[in-house]
């Protein structure tokens, strides 16, 4: 399939150009990933160190907010997968709202977050923020695992916001562009980071919420 | 729905929204096994069965809804080095950690705050450390010595 209103000059066709795309984008996804993961391995370093006290700080945290919001984050990443097919078979509507569908559950997430962090602040629980009122035996260590949480959990936070902010851009996009095979490959990039997102969610998930239960 | 601003290719894909569904609901699947699963105690299998599943989420994501499945071996390599470097970094530094013998001053000096329910002070850590040798930064005393 020969598309030549949309490829770029140094490519011979579209597939070519997304390929290059689909590549780039996994590079800097790997950048990401690693960026996190200084945060994973000091995470384990701590949890490995201190066993007992983080899974006492643990179970402080709301389970029903982080499983919930796994659904939500995992039904987003539906909505996304639906997007870029969308975007394939030139559904242009269709994948405008499923643009803004992905951006709503996005903001769904943040909400459930956010009332989270205020519930937790509220408790005491974030050393950073007003006194530390944390009832359990290892009272010092446990804000270490309070801070990590708040700085993981923030982390993953912005790059949402981010994602959200690409999801909007996108629909904007979409609403006026005149060839939908170079949107298509737009939506599909934006599609590769939103779902890294979402996996980025689903280790912090049992790594911060399940520990020891 | 119609859609009227299309481009003229003839020969574009149908919109087949099953496979993603299908995949959505496993997803979902997974997350209630590892949500029940924290309502049991198995012992020193509940970590097992959170991180096997979420190892398992994340395959899945990756595969289908992030386009491996489709993808030229070029791109999975990308992938795939990207989560080699993570294991490099996790492996060896808990390698280093969990190789130590002795546990800290820290940690006993702590023990003991926190039994009398009062944050260490820097001098009872130096006190506990003896002398004191290097100021205490942020985070890196905590695990000298683990």
């Amino acid at each position: 399939m020969t598309e030549p209103s949309y490829v770029s000059l140094p490519y011979v066709d579209a597939r070519q150009q997304e390929d290059a795309a689909v590549i780039g984008m996994w590079i800097f996804l790997g950048t990401e990933l690693l960026l996190f993961g200084g945060l994973f391995t000091g995470y384990l370093a701590y949890r490995s160190a201190f066993q007992e006290t983080f899974s006492e700080a643990s179970h402080h945290l709301k389970l029903w907010a982080g499983a919930v919001n796994t659904g939500v984050l995992l039904t987003s990443s539906l909505t996304m997968a639906l997007a870029v097919e969308a975007a394939r078979a030139h559904r242009r509507r269709l994948l405008l709202g499923l643009l803004l569908a992905t951006a709503l559950l996005g903001l769904v997430f943040l909400g459930i977050k956010g009332y989270e962090y205020y519930r937790e602040v509220e408790e005491g629980l974030a050393p950073f923020l007003g006194e530390f009122l944390y009832s359990g035996v290892y009272r010092e260590r446990a804000e270490l695992f309070f801070n990590m949480y708040f700085a993981m959990t923030g982390l993953h936070a912005l790059h949402l916001s981010g994602g959200i902010g690409l999801m909007l851009t996108m629909a904007f996009i979409a609403r006026r562009a005149p060839h939908l095979g170079r949107l298509r490959r737009q939506v599909k990039i934006s599609g590769l980071y939103w779902h890294f997102v979402d996996v980025v969610w689903v280790f912090l998930f049992p790594l911060l919420y399940l520990l020891d239960r | 729905m119609n859609d009227h601003a299309t481009d003229t290719d003839n020969d574009l894909p149908p919109f087949k929204p099953t496979g993603a569904i299908v995949l959505w609901l496993v997803l979902l699947v997974l997350l209630g096994i590892t949500w029940a699963s924290a309502y049991v105690d198995l012992g020193m299998w509940n970590p097992v069965v959170n991180i096997g599943v979420a190892v398992l989420k994340a395959v899945l994501i990756m595969w289908f809804f992030m386009h491996l499945n489709e993808s030229g071996s070029n791109t999975r390599i990308m992938a795939i080095g990207a989560f080699f470097w993570l294991a490099i970094l996790i492996t060896i530094t808990l390698t280093d950690y969990q190789t130590r013998p002795d546990h800290s001053a820290y940690t006993e000096a702590s023990a003991a705050d926190d039994a009398a329910g009062r944050r260490a002070t820097d001098a009872d850590r130096e006190a506990v450390d003896g002398a004191g040798e290097e100021p205490s930064g942020m985070g890196v005393p905590l695990l000298r010595g683990q």
